[in-house]
Protein backbone atom coordinates (compact mmCIF):
# COMPACT_ATOMS: atom_id res chain seq x y z
CA UNK A 1 0.00 0.00 0.00
CA UNK A 2 1.68 3.31 -0.82
CA UNK A 3 1.22 6.36 0.75
CA UNK A 4 -1.36 8.11 -1.33
CA UNK A 5 -3.58 5.44 -1.29
CA UNK A 6 -3.24 4.82 2.96
CA UNK A 7 -4.48 8.75 2.70
CA UNK A 8 -7.53 7.84 0.39
CA UNK A 9 -8.69 5.14 2.70
CA UNK A 10 -7.82 7.59 6.01
CA UNK A 11 -10.17 10.21 4.10
CA UNK A 12 -12.77 7.55 3.71
CA UNK A 13 -12.79 6.24 7.61
CA UNK A 14 -12.80 10.31 8.80
CA UNK A 15 -15.67 10.58 6.22
CA UNK A 16 -17.67 7.65 7.49
CA UNK A 17 -17.43 8.67 11.37
CA UNK A 18 -18.35 11.93 10.33
CA UNK A 19 -21.51 10.54 8.40
CA UNK A 20 -22.54 8.39 11.51
CA UNK A 21 -22.36 11.67 13.87
CA UNK A 22 -23.87 13.56 11.31
CA UNK A 23 -26.44 11.00 11.06
CA UNK A 24 -27.12 10.94 15.07
CA UNK A 25 -27.28 14.41 14.19
CA UNK A 26 -30.59 13.96 11.71
CA UNK A 27 -32.02 11.04 13.93
CA UNK A 28 -32.47 13.59 16.95
CA UNK A 29 -34.06 16.36 14.75
CA UNK A 30 -36.15 13.58 12.93
CA UNK A 31 -37.43 12.76 16.78
CA UNK A 32 -37.69 16.17 17.51
CA UNK A 33 -39.78 16.91 14.23
CA UNK A 34 -42.08 13.90 15.16
CA UNK A 35 -43.07 15.48 18.40
CA UNK A 36 -44.43 18.97 16.32
CA UNK A 37 -41.28 20.76 16.27
CA UNK A 38 -41.06 22.85 13.08
CA UNK A 39 -37.87 24.43 13.76
CA UNK A 40 -36.40 20.85 14.45
CA UNK A 41 -38.07 19.79 10.20
CA UNK A 42 -36.77 23.05 9.16
CA UNK A 43 -33.43 22.59 10.36
CA UNK A 44 -33.90 19.02 8.45
CA UNK A 45 -34.99 21.33 5.29
CA UNK A 46 -31.67 22.78 5.60
CA UNK A 47 -29.26 20.70 6.05
CA UNK A 48 -31.28 17.91 3.05
CA UNK A 49 -32.86 20.50 1.05
CA UNK A 50 -29.44 21.21 -1.76
CA UNK A 51 -29.60 16.95 -1.75
CA UNK A 52 -33.17 17.14 -2.72
CA UNK A 53 -33.13 20.03 -4.91
CA UNK A 54 -29.88 18.47 -6.60
CA UNK A 55 -32.21 15.06 -7.14
CA UNK A 56 -35.05 16.65 -8.59
CA UNK A 57 -32.66 18.64 -10.74
CA UNK A 58 -31.22 15.37 -12.12
CA UNK A 59 -34.85 14.44 -13.06
CA UNK A 60 -37.39 17.20 -13.78
CA UNK A 61 -37.39 20.51 -15.89
CA UNK A 62 -35.39 23.27 -13.57
CA UNK A 63 -38.42 25.50 -13.28
CA UNK A 64 -40.37 23.08 -11.70
CA UNK A 65 -37.63 21.85 -9.19
CA UNK A 66 -38.22 24.99 -6.62
CA UNK A 67 -42.20 23.60 -5.85
CA UNK A 68 -40.95 20.08 -6.18
CA UNK A 69 -38.40 20.46 -3.38
CA UNK A 70 -41.65 22.09 -1.53
CA UNK A 71 -43.52 19.25 -2.39
CA UNK A 72 -41.16 16.67 -0.93
CA UNK A 73 -40.85 18.12 2.07
CA UNK A 74 -44.29 18.73 2.75
CA UNK A 75 -44.68 15.08 1.98
CA UNK A 76 -42.17 14.30 4.45
CA UNK A 77 -43.24 16.61 6.94
CA UNK A 78 -46.26 14.06 6.80
CA UNK A 79 -45.23 11.18 6.57
CA UNK A 80 -42.92 11.34 9.57
CA UNK A 81 -44.56 8.82 11.43
CA UNK A 82 -43.75 6.19 8.87
CA UNK A 83 -40.10 6.60 9.50
CA UNK A 84 -38.61 3.62 11.38
CA UNK A 85 -35.43 4.27 11.57
CA UNK A 86 -34.61 7.67 12.48
CA UNK A 87 -31.31 7.62 11.56
CA UNK A 88 -32.03 7.03 7.55
CA UNK A 89 -33.93 10.33 7.08
CA UNK A 90 -31.94 11.02 4.26
CA UNK A 91 -32.31 8.36 2.10
CA UNK A 92 -35.67 8.39 2.92
CA UNK A 93 -36.51 11.46 1.78
CA UNK A 94 -33.78 10.81 -1.21
CA UNK A 95 -36.43 8.20 -2.30
CA UNK A 96 -39.50 10.46 -1.90
CA UNK A 97 -38.00 13.18 -4.36
CA UNK A 98 -37.21 10.53 -7.29
CA UNK A 99 -40.72 9.37 -6.51
CA UNK A 100 -42.00 12.86 -6.68
CA UNK A 101 -39.82 13.50 -10.00
CA UNK A 102 -41.22 9.68 -12.07
CA UNK A 103 -44.74 10.96 -10.73
CA UNK A 104 -44.18 14.60 -12.25
CA UNK A 105 -43.26 13.15 -15.52
CA UNK A 106 -46.37 10.54 -15.60
CA UNK A 107 -48.34 13.23 -15.10
CA UNK A 108 -47.01 15.47 -17.15
CA UNK A 109 -47.61 13.01 -20.41
CA UNK A 110 -51.23 14.45 -20.01
CA UNK A 111 -50.32 18.02 -20.60
CA UNK A 112 -48.51 19.58 -22.86
CA UNK A 113 -44.97 20.00 -22.09
CA UNK A 114 -42.34 23.17 -22.71
CA UNK A 115 -39.19 21.62 -23.55
CA UNK A 116 -35.98 22.32 -21.82
CA UNK A 117 -34.85 23.32 -25.11
CA UNK A 118 -37.77 26.10 -25.85
CA UNK A 119 -36.45 27.33 -22.30
CA UNK A 120 -32.78 27.40 -22.50
CA UNK A 121 -34.23 30.17 -25.74
CA UNK A 122 -34.66 32.19 -23.20
CA UNK A 123 -31.87 32.69 -21.66
CA UNK A 124 -28.41 33.87 -22.41
CA UNK A 125 -24.95 33.85 -20.91
CA UNK A 126 -23.84 31.72 -18.29
CA UNK A 127 -26.98 30.26 -17.43
CA UNK A 128 -27.75 29.47 -21.10
CA UNK A 129 -24.51 27.26 -20.72
CA UNK A 130 -25.20 25.94 -17.29
CA UNK A 131 -28.45 24.19 -19.07
CA UNK A 132 -27.01 22.83 -21.75
CA UNK A 133 -23.74 21.18 -19.62
CA UNK A 134 -26.87 19.87 -17.09
CA UNK A 135 -28.33 19.17 -20.25
CA UNK A 136 -25.38 16.35 -20.97
CA UNK A 137 -25.10 15.18 -17.51
CA UNK A 138 -28.61 14.28 -17.84
CA UNK A 139 -28.13 12.51 -20.69
CA UNK A 140 -25.39 9.99 -18.14
CA UNK A 141 -26.48 7.27 -16.41
CA UNK A 142 -28.59 7.82 -13.70
CA UNK A 143 -26.18 7.05 -11.18
CA UNK A 144 -23.91 9.29 -12.68
CA UNK A 145 -26.14 12.07 -13.11
CA UNK A 146 -27.51 12.20 -9.53
CA UNK A 147 -24.00 12.26 -7.71
CA UNK A 148 -22.68 14.67 -10.31
CA UNK A 149 -25.53 17.37 -10.14
CA UNK A 150 -24.74 17.12 -6.28
CA UNK A 151 -21.46 17.35 -6.26
CA UNK A 152 -20.68 19.70 -9.38
CA UNK A 153 -24.13 21.91 -9.15
CA UNK A 154 -24.95 22.13 -5.46
CA UNK A 155 -21.46 21.69 -4.90
CA UNK A 156 -21.80 19.02 -2.00
CA UNK A 157 -18.53 16.93 -0.97
CA UNK A 158 -18.24 13.71 -1.75
CA UNK A 159 -18.89 12.96 2.01
CA UNK A 160 -21.46 14.82 2.33
CA UNK A 161 -22.96 13.28 -0.97
CA UNK A 162 -22.63 9.95 0.46
CA UNK A 163 -23.85 11.03 4.88
CA UNK A 164 -26.78 12.59 3.11
CA UNK A 165 -28.23 9.96 0.37
CA UNK A 166 -26.96 6.97 2.33
CA UNK A 167 -24.68 5.86 -0.01
CA UNK A 168 -21.23 4.21 0.71
CA UNK A 169 -18.43 7.03 0.55
CA UNK A 170 -16.92 4.16 -2.21
CA UNK A 171 -19.78 3.80 -4.32
CA UNK A 172 -20.25 7.83 -4.26
CA UNK A 173 -16.38 8.11 -4.50
CA UNK A 174 -16.98 5.76 -8.06
CA UNK A 175 -20.16 7.20 -8.89
CA UNK A 176 -17.73 10.67 -9.23
CA UNK A 177 -14.78 9.23 -11.00
CA UNK A 178 -16.58 7.21 -13.76
CA UNK A 179 -19.22 9.75 -13.97
CA UNK A 180 -16.93 12.88 -14.55
CA UNK A 181 -14.71 10.51 -17.19
CA UNK A 182 -17.96 10.11 -19.04
CA UNK A 183 -18.49 13.75 -18.55
CA UNK A 184 -15.41 15.02 -19.78
CA UNK A 185 -15.42 13.18 -22.89
CA UNK A 186 -19.37 14.35 -23.73
CA UNK A 187 -18.38 17.84 -23.12
CA UNK A 188 -15.64 17.59 -25.57
CA UNK A 189 -17.42 16.02 -28.06
CA UNK A 190 -20.47 18.71 -27.77
CA UNK A 191 -17.70 21.47 -27.87
CA UNK A 192 -18.98 22.65 -24.56
CA UNK A 193 -15.62 21.78 -22.78
CA UNK B 1 -5.29 10.59 -8.02
CA UNK B 2 -5.05 14.07 -7.30
CA UNK B 3 -7.72 15.07 -9.73
CA UNK B 4 -10.35 12.57 -8.21
CA UNK B 5 -9.01 14.40 -4.40
CA UNK B 6 -10.47 17.50 -5.92
CA UNK B 7 -13.35 15.89 -7.21
CA UNK B 8 -13.93 13.64 -4.13
CA UNK B 9 -14.12 16.30 -1.67
CA UNK B 10 -12.52 19.64 -2.73
CA UNK B 11 -8.46 18.51 -1.60
CA UNK B 12 -5.66 19.09 -3.24
CA UNK B 13 -4.30 20.02 -7.07
CA UNK B 14 -7.50 22.35 -8.67
CA UNK B 15 -8.79 20.63 -11.68
CA UNK B 16 -9.42 23.83 -13.91
CA UNK B 17 -12.68 22.00 -15.90
CA UNK B 18 -14.41 20.95 -12.59
CA UNK B 19 -13.58 24.14 -10.82
CA UNK B 20 -15.20 25.80 -14.34
CA UNK B 21 -18.36 23.52 -14.49
CA UNK B 22 -18.68 23.96 -10.76
CA UNK B 23 -18.84 28.18 -11.60
CA UNK B 24 -20.53 27.64 -14.21
CA UNK B 25 -23.23 25.28 -12.99
CA UNK B 26 -23.60 27.45 -9.30
CA UNK B 27 -26.24 29.77 -11.06
CA UNK B 28 -28.79 26.68 -10.93
CA UNK B 29 -27.45 25.69 -7.36
CA UNK B 30 -30.53 25.58 -4.72
CA UNK B 31 -31.71 29.09 -3.43
CA UNK B 32 -33.31 28.42 -0.13
CA UNK B 33 -36.94 29.51 -0.21
CA UNK B 34 -39.26 29.44 3.29
CA UNK B 35 -41.04 26.41 4.05
CA UNK B 36 -44.57 26.30 5.21
CA UNK B 37 -45.77 24.12 7.16
CA UNK B 38 -48.98 22.66 8.73
CA UNK B 39 -49.48 23.28 11.82
CA UNK B 40 -49.83 20.06 12.46
CA UNK B 41 -49.18 16.55 10.16
CA UNK B 42 -52.22 16.31 7.94
CA UNK B 43 -52.58 12.54 7.70
CA UNK B 44 -53.85 11.34 4.36
CA UNK B 45 -57.11 9.00 4.68
CA UNK B 46 -56.35 5.51 2.50
CA UNK B 47 -59.18 5.41 0.60
CA UNK B 48 -58.72 1.64 -0.23
CA UNK B 49 -58.65 0.93 3.62
CA UNK B 50 -61.53 2.82 4.04
CA UNK B 51 -63.52 1.24 0.97
CA UNK B 52 -62.69 -2.05 2.72
CA UNK B 53 -63.50 -1.50 6.32
CA UNK B 54 -66.54 0.02 4.66
CA UNK B 55 -67.13 -3.42 2.57
CA UNK B 56 -66.52 -5.04 5.65
CA UNK B 57 -69.21 -2.73 7.78
CA UNK B 58 -71.87 -4.07 5.69
CA UNK B 59 -71.37 -7.15 5.06
CA UNK B 60 -71.20 -7.56 8.81
CA UNK B 61 -74.75 -5.72 8.54
CA UNK B 62 -75.85 -7.61 6.46
CA UNK B 63 -75.51 -10.99 7.92
CA UNK B 64 -76.76 -10.05 11.21
CA UNK B 65 -80.08 -9.03 9.52
CA UNK B 66 -79.81 -12.29 7.76
CA UNK B 67 -79.61 -14.14 10.77
CA UNK B 68 -81.94 -12.11 12.52
CA UNK B 69 -84.75 -12.74 10.11
CA UNK B 70 -83.80 -16.50 10.35
CA UNK B 71 -83.96 -16.61 14.32
CA UNK B 72 -87.24 -17.06 15.92
CA UNK B 73 -88.75 -14.25 17.73
CA UNK B 74 -88.32 -14.44 21.15
CA UNK B 75 -91.97 -14.80 22.93
CA UNK B 76 -91.65 -11.47 24.77
CA UNK B 77 -91.42 -9.77 21.24
CA UNK B 78 -94.83 -11.53 20.50
CA UNK B 79 -96.21 -10.29 23.97
CA UNK B 80 -95.56 -6.94 23.43
CA UNK B 81 -96.47 -6.65 19.06
CA UNK B 82 -99.14 -3.94 18.87
CA UNK B 83 -102.97 -5.43 18.38
CA UNK B 84 -102.82 -7.75 15.22
CA UNK B 85 -105.06 -6.72 12.45
CA UNK B 86 -108.58 -9.07 12.17
CA UNK B 87 -107.83 -11.39 9.05
CA UNK B 88 -109.90 -11.12 6.05
CA UNK B 89 -111.32 -14.25 6.49
CA UNK B 90 -112.45 -13.14 9.41
CA UNK B 91 -114.31 -9.74 8.19
CA UNK B 92 -115.67 -11.94 5.52
CA UNK B 93 -117.31 -14.05 8.51
CA UNK B 94 -118.04 -10.83 10.45
CA UNK B 95 -119.39 -9.44 7.19
CA UNK B 96 -121.81 -12.48 6.54
CA UNK B 97 -123.65 -11.28 9.53
CA UNK B 98 -125.49 -9.30 6.95
CA UNK B 99 -128.89 -9.13 9.33
CA UNK B 100 -127.70 -8.21 12.45
CA UNK B 101 -128.71 -5.50 13.85
CA UNK B 102 -126.85 -1.49 12.47
CA UNK B 103 -126.07 -1.05 16.26
CA UNK B 104 -124.31 -4.31 16.44
CA UNK B 105 -122.53 -3.85 13.33
CA UNK B 106 -120.97 -0.71 14.41
CA UNK B 107 -119.88 -1.82 17.69
CA UNK B 108 -118.27 -4.85 15.56
CA UNK B 109 -116.49 -2.23 13.37
CA UNK B 110 -115.38 -0.06 16.31
CA UNK B 111 -113.84 -3.45 17.81
CA UNK B 112 -112.02 -4.03 14.73
CA UNK B 113 -110.47 -1.06 14.26
CA UNK B 114 -109.14 -0.26 17.88
CA UNK B 115 -106.79 -1.99 19.49
CA UNK B 116 -107.30 -5.04 21.63
CA UNK B 117 -107.10 -5.08 25.43
CA UNK B 118 -103.79 -6.22 26.45
CA UNK B 119 -103.92 -10.14 26.84
CA UNK B 120 -104.07 -11.81 30.30
CA UNK B 121 -101.11 -13.23 32.13
CA UNK B 122 -102.34 -16.55 30.67
CA UNK B 123 -102.61 -15.47 27.12
CA UNK B 124 -99.29 -14.17 27.14
CA UNK B 125 -98.08 -17.47 28.70
CA UNK B 126 -99.63 -19.33 26.39
CA UNK B 127 -98.09 -17.35 23.53
CA UNK B 128 -94.73 -17.79 24.15
CA UNK B 129 -95.50 -21.60 23.22
CA UNK B 130 -95.87 -20.58 19.94
CA UNK B 131 -93.04 -19.20 18.99
CA UNK B 132 -92.08 -20.11 15.21
CA UNK B 133 -89.31 -22.27 16.65
CA UNK B 134 -91.43 -24.21 19.14
CA UNK B 135 -94.74 -25.23 17.00
CA UNK B 136 -97.58 -25.15 19.73
CA UNK B 137 -98.19 -28.52 21.13
CA UNK B 138 -101.96 -30.60 20.36
CA UNK B 139 -102.27 -30.41 24.05
CA UNK B 140 -102.46 -26.93 23.79
CA UNK B 141 -104.56 -26.60 20.79
CA UNK B 142 -106.54 -29.67 21.94
CA UNK B 143 -107.33 -27.25 25.31
CA UNK B 144 -107.90 -24.31 23.11
CA UNK B 145 -110.12 -25.77 21.64
CA UNK B 146 -111.99 -27.38 24.14
CA UNK B 147 -112.36 -24.38 25.91
CA UNK B 148 -114.14 -22.46 22.47
CA UNK B 149 -116.00 -25.56 22.41
CA UNK B 150 -117.27 -24.64 25.93
CA UNK B 151 -117.82 -21.23 24.86
CA UNK B 152 -119.75 -21.94 21.66
CA UNK B 153 -122.32 -24.13 23.82
CA UNK B 154 -122.62 -21.69 26.76
CA UNK B 155 -123.74 -18.69 24.06
CA UNK B 156 -125.86 -21.30 22.32
CA UNK B 157 -127.86 -22.80 25.56
CA UNK B 158 -128.91 -19.15 26.34
CA UNK B 159 -132.74 -18.88 26.48
CA UNK B 160 -133.97 -16.28 24.22
CA UNK B 161 -137.23 -16.47 26.10
CA UNK B 162 -135.11 -14.21 28.77
CA UNK B 163 -135.83 -10.49 27.12
CA UNK B 164 -131.88 -8.84 27.53
CA UNK B 165 -128.80 -11.36 28.85
CA UNK B 166 -126.12 -9.76 30.31
CA UNK B 167 -123.16 -11.35 28.16
CA UNK B 168 -120.44 -9.99 29.29
CA UNK B 169 -117.91 -12.69 30.32
CA UNK B 170 -118.86 -14.63 27.75
CA UNK B 171 -117.69 -11.63 25.30
CA UNK B 172 -114.75 -11.42 27.21
CA UNK B 173 -114.45 -15.10 27.36
CA UNK B 174 -114.29 -15.16 23.71
CA UNK B 175 -111.80 -12.04 23.26
CA UNK B 176 -109.14 -13.98 24.91
CA UNK B 177 -109.82 -16.56 23.35
CA UNK B 178 -109.57 -15.18 19.87
CA UNK B 179 -106.32 -13.26 20.59
CA UNK B 180 -105.25 -17.38 21.48
CA UNK B 181 -106.85 -18.84 18.26
CA UNK B 182 -105.28 -16.25 15.81
CA UNK B 183 -101.88 -16.92 17.17
CA UNK B 184 -102.37 -20.59 17.43
CA UNK B 185 -103.57 -20.49 13.61
CA UNK B 186 -100.59 -18.58 12.26
CA UNK B 187 -98.41 -21.01 14.32
CA UNK B 188 -100.31 -23.52 12.25
CA UNK B 189 -99.80 -22.36 8.64
CA UNK B 190 -96.03 -21.38 9.54
CA UNK B 191 -95.93 -25.04 10.17
CA UNK B 192 -97.97 -26.56 7.56
CA UNK B 193 -100.19 -27.93 9.37
CA UNK B 194 -104.17 -27.44 7.25
CA UNK B 195 -105.99 -29.44 9.33
CA UNK B 196 -105.67 -27.51 12.41
CA UNK B 197 -105.49 -24.09 10.23
CA UNK B 198 -108.69 -24.88 9.09
CA UNK B 199 -110.74 -25.55 12.43
CA UNK B 200 -108.85 -22.51 13.93
CA UNK B 201 -110.22 -20.43 10.74
CA UNK B 202 -113.40 -22.00 10.83
CA UNK B 203 -113.63 -20.45 14.51
CA UNK B 204 -112.42 -17.81 14.25
CA UNK B 205 -115.65 -15.77 12.81
CA UNK B 206 -117.48 -17.06 15.59
CA UNK B 207 -115.38 -15.83 18.40
CA UNK B 208 -115.14 -12.49 16.81
CA UNK B 209 -119.13 -12.37 16.63
CA UNK B 210 -119.24 -13.37 20.26
CA UNK B 211 -116.21 -10.40 21.05
CA UNK B 212 -118.97 -7.83 19.39
CA UNK B 213 -121.55 -8.29 21.27
CA UNK B 214 -123.00 -5.79 23.13
CA UNK B 215 -123.12 -6.23 27.26
CA UNK B 216 -126.93 -7.18 26.85
CA UNK B 217 -127.70 -7.84 23.03
CA UNK B 218 -131.25 -8.28 21.84
CA UNK B 219 -132.81 -11.52 20.83
CA UNK B 220 -131.96 -11.30 17.49
CA UNK B 221 -128.89 -10.80 17.71
CA UNK B 222 -128.22 -14.01 19.76
CA UNK B 223 -130.52 -15.91 17.64
CA UNK B 224 -128.43 -15.21 14.70
CA UNK B 225 -125.16 -16.35 16.24
CA UNK B 226 -127.11 -19.45 17.64
CA UNK B 227 -128.39 -20.25 13.77
CA UNK B 228 -125.08 -19.87 13.14
CA UNK B 229 -123.40 -22.39 15.26
CA UNK B 230 -125.92 -24.92 14.37
CA UNK B 231 -125.85 -24.27 10.63
CA UNK B 232 -122.22 -24.46 10.46
CA UNK B 233 -121.55 -27.42 12.83
CA UNK B 234 -118.89 -25.77 14.51
CA UNK B 235 -119.27 -27.36 17.75
CA UNK B 236 -119.70 -31.11 15.87
CA UNK B 237 -116.29 -30.19 14.12
CA UNK B 238 -114.18 -28.71 17.62
CA UNK B 239 -115.35 -31.95 19.17
CA UNK B 240 -114.07 -34.34 16.54
CA UNK B 241 -110.99 -32.22 16.79
CA UNK B 242 -111.07 -32.50 20.98
CA UNK B 243 -111.34 -36.08 20.32
CA UNK B 244 -109.23 -37.33 18.04
CA UNK B 245 -106.41 -35.35 20.15
CA UNK B 246 -107.26 -37.20 23.30
CA UNK B 247 -107.50 -40.36 21.51
CA UNK B 248 -103.53 -39.29 20.15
Amino acid sequence: MNAMEATGDLIILVGQAQQRSRASDSGQLVEAARTGDHDAFRRLYDLYAPMVHGILLARAPQWEVADLVQDVFLTAFNRLHTLRDREAFGGWIAMIARNRAMDFHRRSRQTEEITEEMAVEQNTGSEAEARRILEVIRRLPEAYTETLVLRLVEGMTGPEIAERTGLTPASVRVNLHRGMKLLREKLHGEGLA
Amino acid sequence: MKNDDYLWNGSGEVDEEIERLEQTLASLRFKAQPLPLPAAPTRRVNIRFLAAAAAVVMALAGLWIYLGSRAPRSAPQIASQPPLPVEPQSQKGASDQATVQSNGEKERRAFVAKPRRKASPRIVESSEALTAAAPASPLEIGRHIESAQLLLRAVKNISEDEPAVDVSYERGRSRLLLQQNILLRRNAEARGNLPISETLGALEPFLLDIANLREKPSRGEMSVIKQRIEKKEIIATLQVYSTVSILN
